[in-house]
């Protein structure tokens, strides 16, 4: 299971740094950040294929948008923590 | 809405490394800030009572080693946190569309920024002075007192290397900090410069 500030190489050999990773209804969604480019985010969910991780692009509209708000309310939080 | 039939792409997980400060690190960075804070103890305690000028010589050095060590180590994690925060920012600003939300955003982080600049600045100059005062105490002013003052200038000089700790890690954050507000800044400048120019097609 992947936690924050974790470093992974994806298959397109870039490296990415683990943001956020929520679970919603036993699902792992994780957010990425490319470690050399910022404006490169990902949404993915955590999925196991034979023992090995997969991280899986997340399509469906209504789960983007759930994690948008709990991934918003959540920074509203850590914002008022950090600085 | 997204056609359903489209198949999502998978990514398969290579490696994992952690990017936060692992327990050796912590251990060496805390190590250090209470190296540096005692060895300006044991300086003192070579110059009022063990009276030897090769230790005193030896003690000295080893402070200012210490000491050196502990303001490479604290700029190296405070840089760090620094990243991260910069990080964070980017990830909020994908995850909100509008651009007034955007804008309201790093406008009220930036601020946030700056008082916390100003804050960090003023603390390491008090933390300075009162280090400052403290060592003149200890080192500078008679070295020929009673025994209980020399106990007392003792403390005095590991008070001063507590400071002196507390001030390069303040004036490092203010650094920090200040550097982070002068990059939300510049991206703020940026995004005006953007939405002029789409306004103006």
């Amino acid at each position: 299971m992947l936690e924050f500030l974790d470093v992974v190489t994806l298959d397109d050999n870039n490296d990415y740094i683990v943001l956020k990773v929520i679970n919603m209804n036993n699902v792992n969604y994780v957010s990425l950040v490319n470690k050399d480019n910022y404006y490169d985010f990902k949404l993915l969910e955590e999925v196991n294929k034979s023992n090995e991780l997969v991280l899986r692009e997340v399509v469906d509209d209504t789960i983007l948008e759930k994690i948008k708000l709990q991934t918003m309310k959540d920074m509203r939080k850590l914002l008022n923590k950090i600085v | 809405m997204k056609n359903k039939n489209f198949s999502p792409r998978e990514y398969v997980v290579k490696n994992i490394k952690h990017c936060k400060w692992g327990i050796l690190s912590k251990v060496y960075y805390n190590f250090m800030k209470l190296a540096a804070i005692s060895m300006s103890g044991v300086l003192s305690y070579s110059l009022h009572i063990a009276k030897m000028p090769e230790f005193t010589a030896f003690s000295s050095v080893s402070t200012m080693l210490f000491m050196g060590l502990y303001s490479q180590l604290a700029m190296m994690k405070n840089v760090d946190e620094l990243r991260y925060k910069r990080l964070e920012v980017q990830f909020v600003k994908n995850e909100l569309r509008n651009h007034d939300d955007i804008r309201d955003y790093i406008n009220e982080f930036a601020l946030r920024c700056q008082t916390k600049e100003k804050f960090k600045t003023v603390c390491g100059v008090f933390d300075m002075i009162l280090a400052f005062g403290l060592y003149m105490y200890s080192f500078v002013f008679g070295t020929s007192l009673s025994e209980n003052t020399i106990n007392m200038q003792i403390v005095a000089s590991i008070l001063g290397g507590f400071l002196t700790v507390r001030f390069i890690d303040n004036f490092e954050k203010a650094i920090c900090y200040g550097s982070l507000n002068d990059d939300l800044k510049l991206d703020l400048d940026i995004d005006e410069a953007i939405q002029k120019r789409i306004r103006g097609k």
